[in-house]
């Protein structure tokens, strides 16, 4: 149930349709939080889950501020 | 503080084309080869530098960091490698930079403090860049930090996730200590933690006179001392919402941005229409436009100013001057 609520709580926070410039980071974020939701610790779901942001963040901050 | 002593065993000049063809037609090609062997075997690895006439920068490669230093503007890539640019003699010089151990990856942003370079590795370790391109992990950040960029009074950054409200950039100490810099806080986006982290991420000019934007920003934010202060909206520039930008909905409407003491603030910015051209306007303090020119080729980033043009890189790698 814990897992089912974690990825619910994950595609809602995903739920801008991807846009091209930045669909791939979108799409590894979206795969990302899929992988960490089967893991078993709340505690691995949740620092997980912030390395995903951070992925997203790397990804995205590349494509916009990047020159 | 780049010495002497930093580049003599380290460094090679670059031949130009036409050079080193009038050197090797002659009788001396015997000498020159031997003086070319000798040069090679105790230049590796090292510093490489270029006139303006070489790419210094791979189209491969993204620019993630700038910061003023020692009189030239020294720039990080994602090779990663630091690349210094000297306007005034229209000269570069590009090391690679490598990790004292395997920790210092991922980099991302650049500052001067002190004289010395700093980036933010894997958003959470302040890492100092040496002359010879060596980086070492100086502190770890009290938190994660998506962003680094230089100031006049040292180094300022932003944190990846923060709470509306709260200040939108902090200034970094070389030892890792902050302080909050006043200005615009944190907006409420209706957005993830990940995409509110990208919306509110700067792109800042280099000091003296450093302009700040937010993504899809038309309306620069002048920094003074820990001071953010909103400019004027900029005349026949249209805004695109900054969750848009974010989202990957809407592209950056202003690309660079260069303070000019007497005229105002030169600015790359995208060009008229869906197009993906570009163009610099000159506006003056009130954000009105005194003049704008199409640009000979898609600019990364805008160098230095002078009354008559702009230098910039391009593309192509390499310097490129833009007639004002």
């Amino acid at each position: 149930m814990k897992k089912l609520l974690f990825v619910l709580i994950a595609g809602a926070a995903l739920n801008a349709v991807p846009a091209p410039a930045l669909a791939g980071c979108t799409d590894e974020l979206a795969a990302c939080f899929y992988e960490v939701a089967q893991r078993d610790s709340f505690m691995e779901r949740w620092t997980g889950g912030l390395d995903c942001e951070l992925d997203y963040i790397e990804c995205a901050r590349r494509k916009i501020l990047g020159r | 503080m780049r010495t002497a002593e930093d580049s003599r065993p380290l460094t090679f000049r670059r031949l130009d084309a036409r050079g080193a063809s009038s050197r090797l037609a002659g009788a001396a090609v015997p000498l020159a080869a031997v003086v070319l062997l000798v040069a090679a075997a105790c230049s590796a690895p090292g510093a490489q530098h270029a006139g303006a006439d070489a790419p210094f920068i791979t189209a491969s490669e993204t620019i993630i960091g700038r910061a003023s230093w020692d009189g030239r503007l020294a720039v990080l890539t994602s090779a990663p490698a630091l690349v210094t640019i000297d306007p005034a003699a229209r000269r570069t010089e590009r090391v690679q930079v490598r990790g004292a151990s395997r920790d210092v990856l991922e980099l991302w942003g650049l500052g001067e403090s002190g004289g010395k370079l700093y980036s933010i590795s894997r958003f959470a370790d302040l890492v100092r860049i040496d002359p010879d391109g060596r980086a070492t992990v100086v502190t770890r950040l009290s938190r994660p930090f998506a962003n680094l960029f230089d100031t006049e009074g040292g180094m300022a950054g932003q944190f990846a996730h923060d709470e509306a409200g709260r200040p939108l950039a902090w200034t970094v100490a070389a030892d890792g200590a902050l302080s909050p810099m006043n200005g615009p806080p944190r907006a409420p986006f209706s957005l993830s933690n990940a995409e509110a982290g990208v919306a509110h991420l700067l792109s800042c000019s280099t000091p003296p006179r450093v302009t700040c934007w937010l993504p899809g920003s038309a309306q620069p934010l002048s920094l003074t001392g820990d001071v953010l202060r909103a400019g004027p909206p900029l005349e026949g520039l249209t805004a695109a919402m900054a969750t848009w930008v974010a989202s990957g909905s809407a592209p950056q409407v202003i690309h660079d941005a260069i303070a000019d003491e007497g005229r105002g603030l030169l600015v790359l910015h995208r060009g008229p229409g869906a197009s993906d051209a570009q163009a610099v306007t000159l506006f003056d303090r009130d954000g009105r436009v005194s003049l704008t020119r199409a640009v000979p080729e898609r600019l990364r980033m805008l160098v230095s100013i002078s009354p008559t043009s702009v230098l910039a890189v391009g593309t192509s790698g390499m310097l490129v001057e833009v007639r004002l």
